[in-house]
């Protein structure tokens, strides 16, 4: 769970979530043991280990039978929601095994290995990834009945959907992806994400270790109307132009709380991909950040629960979904967390502060200007630039 | 049979927390990846690409030099150090030995944080230079940069390197070092035909530590190597978790890994040769 932190100027404390996008280089080498030890889990339990079970969305309105057993999350650090649930699943008879992890990459690969998963939390650019390799079990709403409490715009989200247009993700916790900088030393914010690249922002810049958003938002800055899908040629354009915006920066940092830790040793002056909680992070050390949106660059994120289809206890797993989006729980897993809540009945549990903490426009107003985008590129289109593609571009542009 | 039995517990849990998830590792490298998804395969092509493209070679080119510079910073470092300790103040030998070996207890991650603290824009050096009216603006090449991944490094690997220099030192009777200086040889010339040779197994293992420690990092580039700083360690790394491309972080390691074998013994060759 995250530490408590105190947003400046709001008084409230928000607990802050480790950060969920990008690569926490730490844990790096944590991952490249833990796949070994993953495969050989695998390869000596076999693929009858796993009491997979494809259950059927076809059938709605099942009676909730009584609910007992294991449940098998995974996901980012802190979703599982802690402590919160705990009385619940005592009450149910339930043992929730939780298995952390820095990217949704993971739930990907330990589905595709067949090992059981019966809840998974994912961020809404793999949910696209996750559908179309057929890991994600189509959900019967009528078992979720919070999902119809969900805001307007996470209703009806494509990459909620899976290619019939069934429902694959409820979407538990959202935020946008602000500018942050030190306001001592960036009295304006540029206008288009291409002035980053311009020499006035020399050695005054830091990177999140991202592979695909920078290289998205330059792409639709540079005109590219759907930019997680571009061709080689347009992705050589693209990091060209973002190359000189890279390299006006001192660093590219692991984290969120890296990025504040720049902001506050006076090393940078602004962070082009921030979070609201950074501002927290500095004012305990007494510096006062700021966030701001550079037009085209504030795409929003969201992370959605999900039923694998390796699930092994499904009535536990719609269960424990419906219980986390009750308002209560999502108000709180929300405030631990720093994020925003996606049931529409939680927004009025949250504390001031945490209600002013993101636009509720976003995911009240179809029309608001900002989206909650698949910036990750698609796996299946051959016209597209792969994800290895982009992450190479990435790391080029890091030589 | 019983000596063979003594080793059974090393041999087994090197067998199996390392020897396996290497063979792993291994098959997984010539496995292929489309999209996210990793299928088994016998593909080379990963190694193809670790070592034709020519990103990855400049990065794998940009790793050895680090790796070497780093390793020969902290081999000048140590050797001197692990000299005067056992020569020149014999008696107190124990205690340097000892003060090396506390900065050991600091950490890896605190160390390196540290560091950006002393060569950061408003850190100790830059402060210093300024106050002393030496510089006008901070000096911005200290930190993020190539310089500040090697001192960083080095830092850290001098009292590893010392460990095994330290110990062949103390093989070296003082009665040669009086024999050469009798027989006429000079500082340099006594050090060059008695010392050097005499302690090479203890520099080899301590170029070797530091070569393969620095050349394999990730996390120090990441932490002070700033936008141009990519060591291969990181591409693997990336590999492994953002493009999720297992099979080529695999093939990648395994390159490295290669090198990191080859570069050590070119360099106990060359040094083997040049000494004798």
């Amino acid at each position: 769970m995250g530490e408590s932190r105190t947003a400046p100027g709001r008084g409230g404390t928000v607990r802050y979530r480790p950060r969920r996008r990008g690569f926490t280089t730490v844990r790096a080498g944590v991952i490249t043991v833990s796949i070994c030890l993953v495969l050989a889990g695998c390869s000596s339990a076999g693929p009858s280990a796993t009491t997979s079970t494809s259950p059927d969305a076809s059938e709605p309105g099942a009676t909730t039978p009584a609910l007992g057993g294991t449940i098998n999350w995974m996901g980012f650090e802190g979703e599982d929601g802690g402590d919160l649930p705990k009385a619940w699943l005592a009450e149910n008879n339930l043992t929730l095994k939780v298995t952390s992890t820095p990217q949704s990459d993971m739930v990907i690969a330990q589905a595709k290995l067949g090992n059981v998963i019966d809840v998974a939390s994912v961020n809404n650019g793999y949910l696209p990834v996750l559908a179309k390799a057929g890991l994600l079990t189509p959900l019967d709403l009528s078992r979720i009945p919070n999902a119809a409490d969900l805001f307007q715009v996470l209703k009806d989200v494509d990459w909620a959907k899976d290619s019939q247009g069934r429902i694959v993700a409820i979407p538990m916790l959202w935020g946008d992806g602000p500018t942050v900088y030190n306001p001592e030393k960036v009295s304006q914010l540029p206008t288009s994400p291409l002035q980053l690249a311009d020499p006035e922002w020399k050695g005054r810049l830091v990177w999140l270790d991202d592979p695909y958003y920078p290289l998205w938002v330059f792409a639709g800055a540079l005109g590219y109307s759907e930019p997680s899908c571009l061709t080689q040629e347009e992705l050589a354009k693209v990091g060209e132009a973002l190359r000189p915006a890279i390299k006006n920066g001192v660093a590219i940092a692991g984290s969120f709380g890296e990025l504040a830790d720049y902001l506050v040793r006076g090393d940078a002056d602004l962070s082009p991909q921030g979070w609201e909680a950074m501002l927290g992070m500095a004012s305990e050390k007494g510096v006062t950040l700021k966030y701001g949106t550079i037009p085209g660059m504030n795409a929003g994120w969201s992370d959605s629960y999900v039923i694998p289809t390796t699930v092994a206890n499904i009535d536990a797993a719609y269960a424990f979904i419906d219980y986390m989006l009750s308002p209560e729980i999502n108000a709180q897993l929300a405030t631990n967390l720093a994020s925003g809540v996606s049931n529409e009945k939680a927004y009025p549990l949250l504390s001031p502060d945490m209600q002013q903490l993101y636009d509720y426009t976003i995911v009240r107003d179809p029309s608001s200007p900002v989206k909650i985008p698949v910036y990750v590129p698609p796996t299946d289109n051959p016209a597209c630039a792969s994800p290895a593609d982009w992450a190479k571009m990435w790391s080029s542009l890091k030589v | 049979m019983r000596r063979l039995g003594l080793l059974a517990p090393t041999s087994l849990y090197l067998v199996i927390f390392f020897g396996v998830p290497l063979l792993i590792l291994l098959a997984m490298s010539v496995f292929r990846t489309n999209g996210f998804e990793v299928t088994p395969a016998f593909d080379l092509s990963n190694y193809g690409l670790a070592l034709g493209d020519p990103l990855y070679r400049h990065v794998l080119v940009n790793t050895v030099i680090v790796g070497l510079i780093t390793a020969a910073i902290t081999l000048l470092m140590a050797w001197p150090l692990c000299y005067i300790a056992t020569f020149v103040f014999p008696r107190h030998r124990e205690t340097l030995f000892f003060l090396v070996l506390l900065s050991l207890f600091g950490g890896y991650l605190v160390r390196i944080y540290a560091w950006r603290t002393i060569l950061g824009n408003e850190g100790i050096v830059n402060q210093t230079l300024m106050a002393l009216g030496l510089i006008d603006e901070p000096l911005t090449f200290l930190l993020n940069s190539r310089f500040a991944v090697i001192v960083t490094l080095a830092n850290f690997l001098v009292p590893l390197a010392v460990l095994p220099i330290f110990s062949s030192m103390q093989n070296l009777r003082p009665e040669l070092l009086e024999a050469a200086r009798d027989l006429g040889a000079g500082r340099w010339r006594m050090h060059r035909t008695v010392t050097l040779p005499l302690t090479l197994p203890g520099l080899r293992t301590g170029f070797a530590f530091a070569f393969v420690l620095a050349a394999g990092d990730y996390v120090t580039p990441s932490l002070v190597g700033g936008t141009s700083g990519l060591m291969i360690g990181n591409v693997v790394a990336s590999q492994f978790t953002l493009a999720m491309n297992w099979p080529f972080g695999a093939a990648l390691a395994f390159v490295l890994m290669a090198v990191v074998v080859l570069m050590y013994v070119l360099i106990t060759t060359i040094t083997r040769l040049a000494l004798r």
